[in-house]
């Protein structure tokens, strides 16, 4: 345990340098930072870099134009110089976006800790303060905090700080509630750590990001309420804030107009870039951001740059071997499926595979998670996510290509090729009934009435074990179990007689039992209808159970395929060998246990 | 179903109570300042003594606070310590003003989010990075800039619209659009920037869930997938997304309401806060307090008829 | 004598802060000459106009007739008469009362009413009301009970009136005009705060009010004085955004309302007549004349020094744009105590300042509290805060904000004051509020045998004598510095010329047109 903390702090550093790198890389966010460290470099030495005091006056400078000599922005119309006040209004907005910070991180984030990590009362009792903070009217409660204070900078941003407080309780309690039932969580209560040791190692390093994701729009929101309470003349009118000092020049709007240019566009431009460095950072920060789709020009480029570099290869030039072709339902051929990286370029995770699916054949499609198995079988369907790009290849359906015949393609989904997915509840949708989406599949598929698909569909459920079909139709996913969700998923896919199914890891997410009797379905299927399946699993055992052949995928390569006997007997890759013995230790655990 | 509805309930009249209390409690402890100044400069010692009581500023808080309340449940809100307005008849002059702002922006602002989300995170492309664009920008510049360099543009240059004021319906409606149609635009960027832009990933989030893999792989085509399930779907963070929308447009609606000299609650409550009008601002902030909750509940009992989980409870 | 009620900061911002002085003060119409008893009959009805839209800067504070400022208030002229009123130098002109008798020594005031007055209920007012009005303003709960709480009232018939004073007063006229009446029933119904109801020339429109907003008023035609307000209908909005009201301004949707210094050119340049008044001294009060806070106040050195560090041409160029005029005196041009071709005894000379500094033993300088309003001296104060330095007079400005703001500012906390103050028509009535003990902008409330006993004189003093003891006092206050004068400035009236137009002044406070002057 103490070596995984530690291996995390030592990441926390080449992380944090990481992150900066990445965000450096991208040129908006770069402008971002360039501008955000401005603001706190000239705030840090203003008195060094203003000509005067933020009140030194010239009367001879009032309302005098921008560029004038010695005043570069112009002067006021109490005759300061624009420029020096903006810069020691920097002061003011760094000193009102700290406190602002600070109140709102120290207070939502304790008790979103304590409620998360805790929960019971507490968390009942926070969540009810927060509905209450929610539903106050803030400005109204600053206007009357103004009437008691006067105009105090510290308590309004103190107080706005704890207005916007729950935007961090609530997203720090659900992150600890999450957390908190994780592994390593539950190992460190193991092995004794207290529990201020557990949040201060684990949980906080969980909620961290997020946390700094919000605090640059809390910063935002931070500059804008100061300009508001200006505007409304709850200000500091002896400070040089750049809300007052907007709101000082509105006074002269007529006479000076130009002057409250300034102000607006330090204000606008600086929670532009705070709002623009919190994207960037949630994109950097949180692994889970989607990679963006690309651009249709840049991605027909990068499309063309890697043909371009599959012609040059010499590897690839050689043709890739094709087995006898009257019995090959569907044939992928030197497939290369990348995605764009942030950067520009486009990390490539299939690299060149060749599959060949005979008719009635169920064929195994090995490799450990990350090895490209599920990108090869989401390009035979074209359902691979919209940021994938195919570089390259073809996947032939009866010997014409789908990739480049986007009709056809479309036509063969569900009426040629059924798809059963991974993750059963996942992949109904909550908001309709069972039947109602069952239905509307099978007759996009298959234009047939209502009443036959209904008809058709209860056939099938209970071909599958389901008992009573009809109840079962007008249920909603929420109200089944997993092992009936995918029996219903498995009548999804073959409603339609596809000639061919590709089955995601099928049965990864249910019980043991429900596994069996689950394989034991598609193999009936398979048997009675002649379909043919691409089975794409790391679980070798199904493997042995149910294919005929099997492909082997590694690091987005085909490395090894044989017949399923032949492969289990005598494995000719090293990377195979590896495989059969890890998941025959496992099934060996399994069995001890 | 019924039984969370109750709960609901229950927690908004704790929510109102410990908010008007709040407020309460914040204006506490002046008394004989708001006194004085109620009475204007020169008063007596003696007289602010007696204004205090009068204005019933020396009692405790909590029995201060009980008789208020037990006189807002009967309807009297009591009387402006200051004009002697009753509290009640202001509001009603104050907040369908503000109302007739707001709902036609809350509205648009619902339309325009879910076009723009729904094109954004379907379509990509242009259309996207413009609605990121905008989502940024519309953010970052504060609504009474916009508000004024709207009255320059469309109110003093092109004269199409009034600068100030307000007509009410029942006056003249053509009147009545012209008036609210600037400080409901000053609000609308602001609220569609946000709105878009939270609708566009609530679509995205949908539309790269595992159902519509499958929806497609069922070969349904893409029109249906998106108008049927994805929409239906993406309708409850849409919904929470409009629910917050409104609180921010109450709050945007003080600064607009003071550019284009509405008399709405905002400014009503502005100018109560601003001297202590005891009466007067907890008038505002029970009806804003209740108008945030009626939407919340309004949005949450939607959201609970979408969610066939929670319907069937 | 206690006036002024402070309640809304909003209304003290800008030009209001004088109206803070006057007030309760007289407001009156200088034109309400004996034509006007002459009941409005035989006069040509093509003066009468459709409708008048107006815009007031502040709200007022409600319809409580007895908290009814001066300032800009178009709807207490609208809907109230008063007995007598005060013309824009505090002589009284006829109003309910046709006629008044000045009781000898000043002690009070017989009035005359009219015959055959209704208010616009259709209830007849007689002197019972108007004996209700006064005893209302005198009433314990009323910030001005000390003026009016010992008043006698004698009324040998409905329609006369004498009120009493126990001792003579210096100010009767002041103390006698511009009391809006309501009649006694009304005023001991209660209901008078809901909806204002008067015998003035205009009813209001409650339905199409909005209080705060919008004040709607439709005119009274039996009303005696009808010809001197050619409106039918007047509306009275209230734009308390100065780019609000210049937009509405140019976009002609009111007809007139005040501008300020900074609007004033770019309203006269959309074509916009502009009536400037001046009816504001910019100064700084030091009323600690015996330096019981400020100890270096007290010295009248330091008081000079701080006269003779100001450029006055400068401000009245650069910060007040051309519409303000150098002085050295505190009081309007014109009245009886302003003393034609005085040379400014303190021009502006820091060494010399510096000098006095000195020699009162304040070479190092010494640490004052200026206060203000919500900042509304945004644009004078760092040009004083910084001259003051020069001398080494290190003032921190201090802002004053919320229901107590007022209340601080005139609490003698603070005797250094600036302030775009107002002068008064009535110079004896400036004298009172700025240097007797009891005035409540002589925030120290200070005695001074020389002043004090020569205002006292005022009381039975010929018109002459008078003018001889206002010069004295002047004289008096310019020389031991009570205040560091700066310039005359003012407001500025800007109207449709096509609309409405402004052909006479009857403001005693010189801050904006009565509603009598809108023709």
């Amino acid at each position: 345990m103490t070596s995984a903390t530690d291996n995390r702090t030592t990441d926390g550093r080449a992380v944090r340098f990481a992150v900066l790198r990445k965000l450096v890389k991208n040129p908006i966010a770069a402008v971002a930072l360039v501008w955000f460290a401005g603001v706190l470099f000239i705030a840090a030495f203003a008195p060094l870099l203003a000509t005067g005091g933020p009140n030194l006056t010239d009367l001879g400078a009032a309302n005098l134009p921008p560029f004038s000599d010695g005043h570069f922005l112009g002067g006021d119309a109490a005759g300061r110089d624009i420029l020096d006040r903006l810069i020691w209004g920097s002061r003011s907005t760094v000193m009102a976006i700290l406190i602002v910070t600070v109140v709102s991180v120290a207070a939502g984030v304790t008790t979103g800790l304590i409620a998360g990590f805790y929960r019971g009362r507490f968390e009942t009792i926070a969540n009810f303060l927060v509905d209450v903070v929610m539903s106050l009217p803030g400005i109204v409660l600053l206007i009357a905090l103004y009437a008691l204070t006067g105009p105090n900078l510290p308590v309004a941003m103190a107080v706005f700080g704890l207005l916007i407080a729950p935007t961090y309780y609530r997203l720090v309690r659900s992150i600890v509630v999450s957390v908190r039932n994780e592994l390593y969580v539950d190992a460190a209560r193991v092995v004794g750590l207290s529990d201020l040791r557990i949040v201060g190692r684990h949980v906080l390093w969980a909620v961290r990001a997020p946390i700094i994701i919000q605090s640059s729009f809390t910063m935002a929101a931070g500059i804008g309420i100061e300009a508001g309470m200006s505007f409304l003349g709850l200000g500091d009118p002896t400070s040089s804030s750049w809300g007052i000092m907007l709101q000082q020049s509105f006074t002269s709007i007529y006479n000076n107009p130009v002057a409250i240019l300034w102000p607006s566009l330090v204000i606008s431009l600086t929670v532009l870039f705070l709002i623009l460095l919190g994207n960037a950072l949630s994109d950097v920060l949180q692994s889970s951001a989607r990679s963006k789709v690309m651009p249709r020009r840049k991605r027909r480029a990068a499309v063309a740059e890697a043909q371009a570099a599959i012609t040059g290869s010499p590897v690839d030039a050689e043709p890739a071997e094709l087995s006898s072709s009257d019995d090959v339902l569907l044939s992928i051929r030197a497939l290369r499926v990348g995605y764009p990286r942030s950067d520009g370029g486009i990390t490539e995770v299939v690299h060149g595979a060749d599959l060949d699916i005979r008719r009635g054949e169920i064929h195994g499609l090995v490799g450990e998670s990350g090895s490209g198995k599920s990108q090869m079988a989401f390009s035979t369907l074209g359902i691979l996510p919209k940021e994938a790009i195919i570089l390259g290849g073809s996947v032939l359906l009866d010997g014409h290509d789908l990739l480049t015949d986007s009709k056809r393609q479309r036509e063969a989904r569900g009426t040629r090729i059924g798809y059963v997915p991974q993750e059963p509840m996942s992949n109904l949708d909550p908001s309709f009934t069972i039947g109602r989406q069952l239905v509307k599949g099978l007759r996009a598929a298959r234009p047939m009435s209502k009443a036959a698909a209904h008809a058709k569909l209860v056939g099938l459920l209970e071909r599958v074990g389901i008992r009573d079909a009809e109840r079962v139709m007008s249920l909603y996913p929420h109200e089944i179990s997993g092992g009936m969700a995918q029996r219903v998923l498995i009548c999804g896919a073959i409603a339609s007689d596809p000639d061919i199914i590709v089955a995601d890891e099928p049965t990864t997410a249910l019980d043991v039992t429900i596994q069996a009797e689950v394989l034991e379905i598609l193999r009936g299927l398979s048997e009675e209808r002649g379909l043919a399946m691409i089975l794409v699993t790391h679980n070798l055992g199904v493997v042995a159970d149910l294919c005929d052949t099997v492909s082997v995928m590694k690091d987005g390569l085909i490395v090894e395929k044989a017949d399923v006997d032949a492969l289990f007997e005598s494995p000719r890759e090293a990377y195979t060998q590896n495989l059969l013995a890890s998941s025959r230790s496992v099934e060996l655990m399994e069995i001890e246990q | 179903m019924l039984l969370n509805l109750m709960k609901n309930l229950l927690r908004s009249l704790g929510v109102l109570l410990v908010t008007t209390f709040a407020g309460f409690a914040l204006m506490f402890g002046n008394a004989t300042g708001i006194a004085s100044s109620v009475l204007g400069i020169g008063a007596t010692p003696e007289s602010v003594q007696a204004k205090v009581v009068e204005l019933g500023l020396d009692r405790p808080l909590l029995v201060q606070y009980w008789d208020w309340l037990t006189s807002a449940v009967t309807g009297d809100l009591g009387r402006s310590f200051y004009t002697g307005q009753q509290v009640s008849e202001a509001l009603s002059q104050r907040v369908p003003v503000t109302l007739s702002v707001i709902i036609p922006a809350l509205a648009l602002t619902a339309l325009i989010s879910v076009l723009l989300g729904v094109a954004a995170a379907v379509r990509g492309g242009g259309i996207d990075r413009f609605v990121q664009f905008f989502s940024v920008g519309g953010t970052a510049i504060p609504n009474f800039i916009i508000a004024i360099a709207l009255v320059f543009a469309f109110a003093i240059h092109w004269r199409i619209f009034p600068a100030t004021g307000y007509v009410a319906f029942g006056d003249d409606p053509w009147q009545w659009v012209l008036s609210i149609t600037l400080p409901m635009l000053a609000l609308l960027v602001g609220a569609v920037a946000g709105g878009a832009q939270q609708f566009r990933t609530a679509m995205l989030d949908t539309l790269g869930s595992d159902y519509v893999r499958t929806l497609r792989a069922r070969g349904m085509k893409e029109q249906p997938i998106i108008f049927q399930h994805v929409l239906r779907n993406a309708a409850a963070p849409g919904l929470t997304v409009v629910s917050l929308t409104m609180l921010s447009l109450l709050g945007g609606a003080v600064f607009i309401e003071q550019v284009f000299a509405l008399p709405g609650m905002g400014r009503l409550a502005t100018d109560a806060a601003k001297i202590s009008d005891v009466p007067m601002v907890m008038g505002t902030v029970m009806v804003t307090v209740v108008i945030v909750l009626v939407i919340n509940f309004v949005a949450d009992l939607l959201i609970q008829t979408l969610n066939p989980k929670a319907r069937m409870r | 004598m206690r006036l002024m009620n402070g309640r809304r900061l909003t209304g003290i911002v800008a030009a209001s802060a004088t109206a803070a002085i006057a007030l309760a003060a007289c407001s009156g119409t200088s034109t309400d000459g004996p034509s006007s008893s002459a009941a409005g009959s035989d006069q040509p009805g093509d003066v009468a106009k459709d409708s008048l839209v107006l815009a007031m800067s502040q709200d007022i504070e409600g319809f409580d007739p007895r908290v009814q400022p001066g300032y800009q208030n178009w709807p207490a002229d609208a809907v109230w008469d008063k007995l007598v009123r005060c013309d824009s130098t505090a002589n009284l002109t006829p109003g309910i009362a046709e006629s008044w008798e000045i009781l000898p020594d000043n002690m009070g005031i017989t009035a005359h009413l009219r015959e055959g007055l209704t208010f616009s209920d259709g209830s007849v007012l007689d002197a019972e009301d108007i004996k209700a009005n006064y005893e209302y303003w005198g009433a314990p709960e009323s910030a001005r009970s000390a003026d009016y709480a010992d008043l006698t009232y004698d009324i040998p018939d409905p329609l006369t009136i004498t009120l009493t004073w126990p001792e003579p007063q210096v100010l009767i006229n002041t103390l006698t005009c511009d009391i809006p009446i309501t009649s006694a029933d009304y005023l001991a119904s209660g209901d008078f705060l809901d909806e204002p109801l008067g015998s003035g020339p205009y009813v209001i429109d409650m339905a199409k009010t909005t209080v705060g907003s919008e004040y709607v008023f439709t005119k009274r035609d039996d009303y005696y004085d009808a010809d001197n307000y050619p409106y039918a209908n007047l509306t009275v909005k209230v734009l308390d955004n100065e780019a609000a009201m210049v937009s509405a301004l140019k976009t002609g949707q009111v007809a007139g309302g005040l501008v300020t210094d900074q609007s004033r050119a770019e309203a006269e340049a959309s074509g916009l007549e502009i009536k400037d008044f001046q009816g504001q001294t910019v100064r700084i009060l030091l009323t600690d004349h015996n330096g019981d806070v400020y100890p270096a106040i007290g010295d009248v050195r330091v008081r000079q020094a701080m006269n003779m560090v100001f450029d006055k041409q400068a401000i009245a160029d650069s910060i007040y744009l051309g519409n303000a005029e150098p002085t050295a005196q505190y009081f309007r041009k014109g009245t009886d105590a302003y003393i034609d071709g005085l040379e400014d005894p303190y021009p502006m000379d820091i060494e010399k300042a510096k000098a006095l500094m000195a020699e009162a033993g304040y070479a190092d300088g010494f640490d004052i509290e200026l206060p203000s309003l919500d900042g509304h001296l945004a644009h004078i104060m760092p040009y004083v805060i910084q001259q003051l330095g020069e001398i080494n007079i290190r003032a921190t400005e201090k802002v004053l904000s919320g229901a107590n703001a007022i209340e601080d500012l005139l609490s003698g906390t603070y005797p250094v004051i600036l302030f775009e103050l107002g002068n008064l028509g009535d110079s004896t009535f400036q004298i009172y509020v700025e240097d007797y003990p009891d005035g409540w902008w002589n925030v120290s409330h200070q005695p001074d045998e020389y002043v004090d006993s020569r205002y006292e004189q005022l009381a039975t003093a010929s018109p002459e004598e008078g003018k001889v003891l206002e010069q004295e006092i002047n004289q008096y206050t310019i020389d031991n510095a009570w205040q560091v004068p700066l310039v005359f400035k003012g407001t500025h009236f800007a109207y449709d010329a096509d609309l409405v137009s402004v052909p006479t002044d009857s403001d005693i406070e010189a801050l904006a047109p009565k509603l009598r002057d809108f023709k």
